[in-house]
């Protein structure tokens, strides 16, 4: 390492710049805390007048959380590849991601709509996850020659495949009526997957496991502001090996029970890395706005240069990519294959070219194939636009958008289906004031959990080892 | 200064008939912040045809020596267009027109199917644009040049930091460029011949 690392004047540096919240925090904290509270009341209230079991009001909830848990989830990486890559540029901007990734035990509290909605599934009326209703008298029924044979009769873009399930097989159980289109012999044979129980289980695991790993990194990284001893560091490098790995699985687990088993007939093995890659985007995004808002605000004026935002660009332009390539990888494969109940999830979100089978999702994944892809990667290509602060936030915000959006894409087409819209082509987007009062409330608790515990220490590492390099760091 | 330049014997004088011809002036320098400097007044003088030599890659040296942004980022992303032009051509004419051949029931210009094909040779052709580029603007491969000819030079890959000026540099003069040379603290200036 550098000579810069010994000669480091850490107390001297410290001083040349503001590194607390301070006051700020407060303000911030009662202003962002009051919008969340108004946000998720008026959510509760919206979604009780709309008199439909609360099915709307779970469906824009589980829009907002999906999308603020990559906000979250993004830093969370962020920190855990800056360990496990030894990187030193980065340690200016670390602290915004550490307290991004602290924010998930308040993550995990509002994750409690989406437990009630599958402990609360009344037979024949599903809220949010059609499979979380409780089981037909008769359990598990087995899925024979018959049943398979039905399944293939559904063609791509024409989404049959729910009234072909049943009714074909000879020792099949009948599904009582109440449940008629609602569940079928391929859910029930799920069932000791994506039950109520172990979804509970599987969740909250997840997200308490995300909870103690970013807990882990935000505690040692604090401790050392005070003592900067650099065992903390190599404590920290050693953890994240595994740690790494077990954040990969939780999440992976979370998104095919949070996201996936909205449609229960459907699977993906890289659906969990669909999501992965999109909070990657999110999370990047969302640093580059929170350095450049600190910047605005008169913080860690000196210590974020344009070297660093030129990283975090270069990240950014890297993983808009990356998204695409694994969006495009998983739409292939579902596209080659061309099988009935793996088609038909592309089919609900508009993308077919069976005349007539386009609905409102096929514009959002036309403009999230430009807007998520094709155009920040051109816009993002270029050294100066990564280097120029106003264009580079410009960018992030884009970005923000259009990840919301693919969340919509993800979430939304399955309201229509639940709501029994039978054609594909009358699928509605359904977005309103519900989804804006849940992401208000929902961004806004996340905000004021960011601030307040930003308040609790500086906003950037003061006494890391490498702290010295990441300033005297350059692009070549 | 000049005692110690006349007292270096320089070890490979070709034993040719025509005499020596200057090519440029060589400056050795002891660290990195003499050498920092000393390309700074070179820089400000106006010279073009120089450069500075070191056995790392030394920070904010663009800026210091004001060299002009590389055409590579350019001739990389013509590559790619390249690579990218090619793999569309490739699957339209083999696929549906040389020889149109029906693959499980898909129309026969898939379009996602050709996306792979298709990023590769982007890939392939930028990465080998961005390396064919790099040796044409570095005017590599270099078989020769008179510095090697230089002992002292040898240690530019140890230790030590020289400034070369050419002598085909229109500010180029002989006893001027010297004397600014050696103004820059420079531990020893000699002529490179060739």
């Amino acid at each position: 390492m550098s000579h810069a690392e010994e000669h480091f004047d850490y107390e001297r540096f410290n001083a040349t710049e503001a590194t607390q919240l301070g006051s700020k925090a407060s303000a911030l904290f009662g202003v962002s805390a009051m919008i969340g509270a108004l946000g998720l009341v008026a959510a509760i209230v919206l979604g009780f007048m709309a008199g439909d079991g609360f099915r709307q009001f779970y469906f824009a909830y589980l829009l907002a959380y999906a999308f603020v848990v990559t906000l979250a989830l993004g830093g969370l990486v962020f920190v855990l590849w800056q360990h496990i890559s030894r990187a030193g540029w980065s340690i200016t901007v670390r602290r915004i991601a550490e307290l991004l990734g602290a924010t998930f035990p308040i993550l995990t509290v509002l994750a409690i709509p989406l437990v009630v909605s599958v402990l609360t599934g009344k037979p024949g009326q599903p809220s949010l996850y059609r499979w979380a209703q409780p089981l037909p008298v008769g359990g598990v029924v087995h899925h024979d020659e018959q049943g398979e044979a039905a399944h293939g009769q559904a063609v791509h873009g024409e989404t049959s495949h729910d009234e072909a399930d049943h009714g074909q097989a000879v020792d099949q159980v009948p599904i009582p009526a109440a449940y008629d289109g609602q569940v079928d012999d391929l859910m029930l044979q799920k069932r000791s997957w994506l039950n109520p129980p172990l979804f509970v289980i599987r969740v909250i695991g997840c997200l308490v496991l995300l909870s103690c790993v970013a807990a882990f990194y935000r505690r040692n990284s604090v401790r050392q502001d005070e003592t900067g001893d650099v065992a903390l560091t190599v404590r920290m490098q050693v953890a994240t090996g595994p740690l790494i790995l077990l954040c990969g699985l939780a999440v992976t687990l979370f998104s095919f029970d949070a996201l996936m088993s909205l449609d229960p007939h459907w699977y993906s093995t890289m659906f969990g890395f669909y999501y992965m890659s999109g909070s990657f985007v999110a999370g990047f995004a969302i640093i580059i706005v929170i350095a450049n808002v600190l910047q605005m605000g008169g913080f860690l004026k000196r210590s974020i240069n344009q070297e660093h935002y030129h990283d975090l660009g270069k990240y950014l332009f890297g993983f808009v990519f990356f998204w695409g390539y694994i969006a495009f990888s998983q739409y292939m494969l579902l596209w080659y294959a061309n099988l009935p109940e793996t088609t038909a999830w592309l089919a609900r979100r508009g993308v077919s070219a069976v005349p007539g089978a386009q609905n409102p999702f096929t514009w959002v994944a036309v403009l999230i194939l430009f807007g998520h892809l094709l155009i920040p990667f051109g816009g993002l290509l270029s050294r100066h636009v990564k280097r120029k602060r106003p264009a580079l936030l410009f960018w992030a915000i884009w970005l923000l958008v259009f990840h919301y959006l693919d969340m919509v894409w993800l979430v939304k087409p399955e309201l229509s289906f639940i709501n029994g819209v039978a054609a594909v082509s009358e699928y509605k987007l359904n977005l309103g004031l519900l989804d804006l009062f849940c992401l208000l409330g929902i961004g806004g608790v996340f905000v004021a959990a960011w601030v307040k515990m930003a308040g609790s220490a500086a906003l950037r590492p003061l006494r890391d080892p490498r702290l010295g390099d990441a300033l005297a760091f350059e692009n070549q | 200064m000049t005692t110690e330049l006349e007292t270096i014997p320089d070890a490979t004088i070709d034993e040719q008939d025509q005499a020596p011809q200057l090519v440029g002036l060589m400056a050795e320098y002891k660290d990195v912040d003499s050498a920092v400097q000393a390309a700074r007044v070179v820089r400000d003088r106006g010279f073009k045809v120089w450069d500075l030599h070191s056995p790392f890659p030394i920070h904010g040296i663009d800026k210091a020596m004001g060299l002009r942004a590389t055409y590579l980022p350019w001739i990389v992303l013509i590559g790619g267009l390249f690579g990218m032009a090619s793999g569309i051509a490739l699957q339209v004419w083999t696929m549906s027109i040389d020889y149109p051949f029906l693959a499980s029931g898909k129309p026969l210009n898939s379009f996602p199917a050709w996306v792979p094909i298709i990023f590769e040779l982007t890939i392939l052709c930028s990465s080998l644009a961005a390396v064919a580029g790099m040796l044409l603007l570095n005017r590599l491969p270099m078989l020769y040049n008179p510095l090697f000819n230089k002992p002292r030079f040898r240690r530019v890959t140890d230790d030590r930091f020289f400034i070369v000026i050419g002598a085909d540099d229109e500010k180029f003069d002989e006893i001027e460029t010297m004397r600014l040379l050696e103004s820059t603290g420079a531990l020893l200036v000699d002529k490179v011949e060739d």
